[in-house]
């Protein structure tokens, strides 16, 4: 009776296996990196390649599975397969003992280790030297830990390597600690730096969700038969051949130091900055289109993101202000009034980026585009706020309003939307513009959800170009102007709605 | 004997604890123009107020053409308010609509008629109070008096069966008060029914077919002008017609009479002027002698 009852679980078992094997098997085999990891990951033009993007293409190859690789922060990477998000994280990932708890490992592909890369004016020598000083790393990382754990000390962190190096060189801190990668390409091309032995040495690992015994058995059987036939040997070659070659350092800034006199520093500087901008946003990549492209889509994604969600947020605003309004003054709709104070405590009391992650890890987790994700994310969020901006305008038109309309044969919402409305938006429009203008900025944190937008895109020709000044000053530019542009427009509107219409202040008309 | 527009049976208002109106019962017929005054507090306003459902009754029942509109549903209660025009005190344009758009929109919306047809009546009516050239204008470039006229031409414009007048000429200047109450009178005469609360006991006295005395939530007088103003009355009727009559209410049937004679050229607007500078220098006297 047992025997029979164990045999009728196991073939049931059997079945299950069987039913999510062939639903897996159609499933895009998605692939979450951050590509700032050169030669393991990095954009070439659009396209995220590299040594860990290989190896799963391989993977998927090998499970027959369409392939798809996702760019986003590091911190994300592995929260992604968690979620369910993607199915393999591949980002240079150290096994470490914390990470193991949460996701499953592959055998090691890459031995690597972390380095201290210092400036040739004061040479490292032994790693008591670190001790007490300040040592830059890009947060996250193995070297962020190391610097915690074996330093006993907090890091600065940065975004990536290439920055806590630039750092380093305006003399933020003293040293960078960095895998050994990445710490060689900030080397290459600068003459200033330079690198030590291995402080300790590390393992890079592809991490799966756990219980994923099939997966993983795939992963290792791929990286196994890449190490054998020496495919996995190639790409590093290959990819640290390409980028190496990415990294450009402008020639002339080397010779603006050995000249003397004003002019020719000027001239040199100028020289520099050309040189910075033909790297940063003029120079063709591989696939045919300049690093600039990068500004162009992502201001696009920028006002797309922007336009939408305020136009949502409007909407939303306007219903709920016209809810709660009508429920504090006649008690009309006192569900949808809970329902309404409800939202507007829980948007406005939890952070915007906290909102963003919870949308696109949990709330929306099937949901592709991460365009839509946003603007439903910074719409609901926005129409709180524009609800309470849209509820003080409505409070604030003399109830004779409604009398009029009411007494004239309008509905209730005729009224609202004819009558009391318009005004409302016309004595609230500075405020509201305000929340405009706000929204439109707090879309830079899209990058968050792996979305290149205006400020991500900068971010990525820095990564690329390890140039700091001129692609945030840009970025910070195109903001700039675009808000003044949108500060203009409204003046426009609040200037056309004062000539046209009465002074809102005087409602006794 | 014309037929009953609105019958009023019982009515009772209370605001929380307060009752306003004690049980009122009255019937207004087709081409009636009823006239209430009274002591400020006495529930003028709020009765009428009631009619057209601005203010839900606690009790009682109002039949308009023979429908209980405070037990109907709303949208019979929206289509019973096209009906009844109501004009306030403040007047209540739409400060973001032009002067035009502020009576046509409600025919537009309930109505149905086109934009061009609804314009064109709009003129018509505006033609009729002397303002055809504010079409274009917005409420804030019109004075108190124009303002009322278009608040009543916007009313006007539904072809509403009855009229109500909630103190039409209180929030005027003196000046102004004249014009307001020759629109009204010209409506009267032309068989409008109208319900109106007002402080102006001559145009109670000239344009009423019947006066009602409210007082503390009732109607404690009812009758004719000729009853109500020509005979002498005992208690709060006679104490607050007295009271009317010597204050600023006679005032503006002067000031009103100077302005018609100026616009007539019997006298002119210099003349006005020292007329009224005159005036104000024996207010102030007899002010600082009440004082002393």
């Amino acid at each position: 009776m047992k025997a029979m009852r164990t045999s009728k679980l196991l073939s049931l078992c059997g079945v299950w296996t069987l039913m999510v094997g062939l639903a897996s098997a159609a499933q895009t085999l998605t692939m979450a990196t951050e590509a700032t990891f050169p030669p393991y990951e990095f954009l070439r033009g659009q396209e995220v390649v590299g040594i860990d993007v290989e190896l799963s293409r391989a993977v998927a190859q090998r499970l027959n599975r369409p392939f798809a690789v996702e760019n986003m922060d590091f911190d994300s990477v592995i929260p992604a397969v968690i979620s369910g998000k993607a199915q393999l994280a591949a980002s240079g990932i150290t096994v470490t003992p914390d990470r193991k708890k949460n996701v499953d490992f592959s055998e090691p592909y890459v031995t690597t280790g972390i380095v201290a890369i210092y400036p040739k004016t004061t040479p490292y020598t032994a790693p008591e030297q670190l001790k007490g000083k300040k040592i830059g790393v890009q947060g996250g990382t193995t070297s962020d830990t190391y610097v915690l754990e074996q330093l006993k000390q907090e890091p600065e962190r940065f975004k990536t390597t290439a920055e806590a190096c630039a750092a380093m060189l305006a003399g933020r801190c003293a040293f960078v600690i960095a895998d050994i990668a990445p710490a060689k390409n900030c080397v290459k091309g600068e003459a200033r730096l330079a690198l030590s032995g291995f402080l300790s040495s590390e393992s890079y690992a592809i991490a799966v969700a756990k219980g994923q015994p099939e997966l993983l058995a795939a992963v290792n059987a791929t990286i196994a038969a890449a190490k054998a036939d020496g495919r996995l040997a190639k790409w590093v070659d290959d990819y640290t051949a390409e980028s190496d070659k990415l990294k450009e350092v402008a020639a002339s800034s080397a010779e603006a130091s050995a000249k003397s006199g004003v002019a020719a520093w000027l001239s040199a500087q100028w020289r520099a900055l050309c040189d910075d901008v033909y790297l940063c946003f003029l120079k063709k990549a591989a696939d045919g289109s300049s690093r600039g492209m990068y500004l162009v889509r992502g201001l696009g994604i920028t006002l797309e993101v922007a336009l939408a969600s305020i136009l949502l947020g409007l909407m939303l605003g306007f219903f709920v202000a016209v809810i709660r309004s009508s429920h504090d003054k006649y008690g009309y709709f006192p569900v949808m009034n809970a329902v309404a104070k409800v939202y507007l405590t829980i948007i406005r009391g939890t952070p915007m980026v906290v909102q963003l992650l919870i949308t696109y890890y949990i709330i929306l987790r099937s949901v592709d585009s991460k365009v839509l994700i946003a603007i439903l994310a910074f719409g609901i969020n926005s129409g709180a706020y524009q609800a309470e901006i849209m509820r003080a305008g409505i409070v604030s038109i003399d109830p004779g309003q409604m009398e009029a309309g009411r007494a004239l044969g309008l509905s209730y919402w005729q009224t609202m939307l004819k009558i009391i409305l318009p005004q409302a938006v016309r004595n609230v429009l500075p405020a509201l513009g305000n929340e405009f203008i706000v929204l439109m900025k707090d879309t830079s944190i899209v990058g968050y959800i792996a979305l290149i937008d205006l400020a991500k895109g900068g971010d990525i020709i820095r990564s690329q170009t390890y140039s700091v000044y001129l692609p945030y000053l840009t970025v910070a530019a195109i903001y700039l102007v675009l808000v003044m542009s949108f500060t203009w427009l409204l003046g426009r509107l609040e200037r056309y709605l004062r000539n046209t219409g009465a002074d809102p202040v005087h409602n006794d008309s | 004997m014309a037929e009953t527009l609105l019958k009023i049976e019982n009515l009772k208002k209370a605001f929380g604890n307060l009752e306003v109106l004690k049980g009122l019962s009255t019937e207004i017929k087709v081409g009636e123009v009823v006239v209430m005054i009274g002591p400020s507090g006495g529930g003028k306003s709020t009765f009428l107020r009631c009619m057209n459902l601005l203010e839900t009754p606690t009790e009682g029942s109002i039949l308009f053409e023979g429908v209980d509109i405070v037990k109907a549903d709303e949208k019979t209660k929206n289509r019973l308010r096209s009906d009844m025009g109501m004009v306030f005190q403040h007047f209540n344009l739409f400060p973001h609509l032009s002067i035009l758009d502020n009576i046509t929109l409600a025919p537009r919306l309930i109505r149905g008629k086109s934009r061009a047809e609804a314009e064109t009546e709009a003129m018509k009516l505006l033609a009729r109070v002397g303002l055809e050239s504010k079409a274009k204008a917005y409420p804030q470039q019109l004075s108190g008096g124009q303002k009322q006229r278009v608040a009543i031409v916007r009313s006007l414009a539904m072809e509403p069966k009855v009229m109500l007048f909630d103190e039409p000429t209180s929030a005027l200047d003196p000046e102004m008060v004249g014009e307001v109450l020759d629109v009204m009178k010209d409506l009267a005469k032309n068989g409008m029914t109208m319900v109106v609360v007002t402080h102006e006991m001559r145009f109670a006295r000239d344009v009423a077919t019947r006066v009602l005395f409210l007082e503390g939530g009732r109607i404690t007088a009812e009758g004719t002008p000729e009853e109500i103003f020509e005979r002498p009355h005992e208690g709060r009727l006679g104490e607050f017609l007295g009271k009317v009559k010597g204050d600023q209410l006679a005032d503006a049937d002067i000031a009103h009479a100077i302005l018609k004679a100026a616009e007539d050229g019997v006298i002119t607007v210099s003349e006005v002027e020292e007329v009224l500078a005159e005036a104000k220098r024996r207010e102030q006297k007899a002010k600082g002698g009440a004082q002393a």
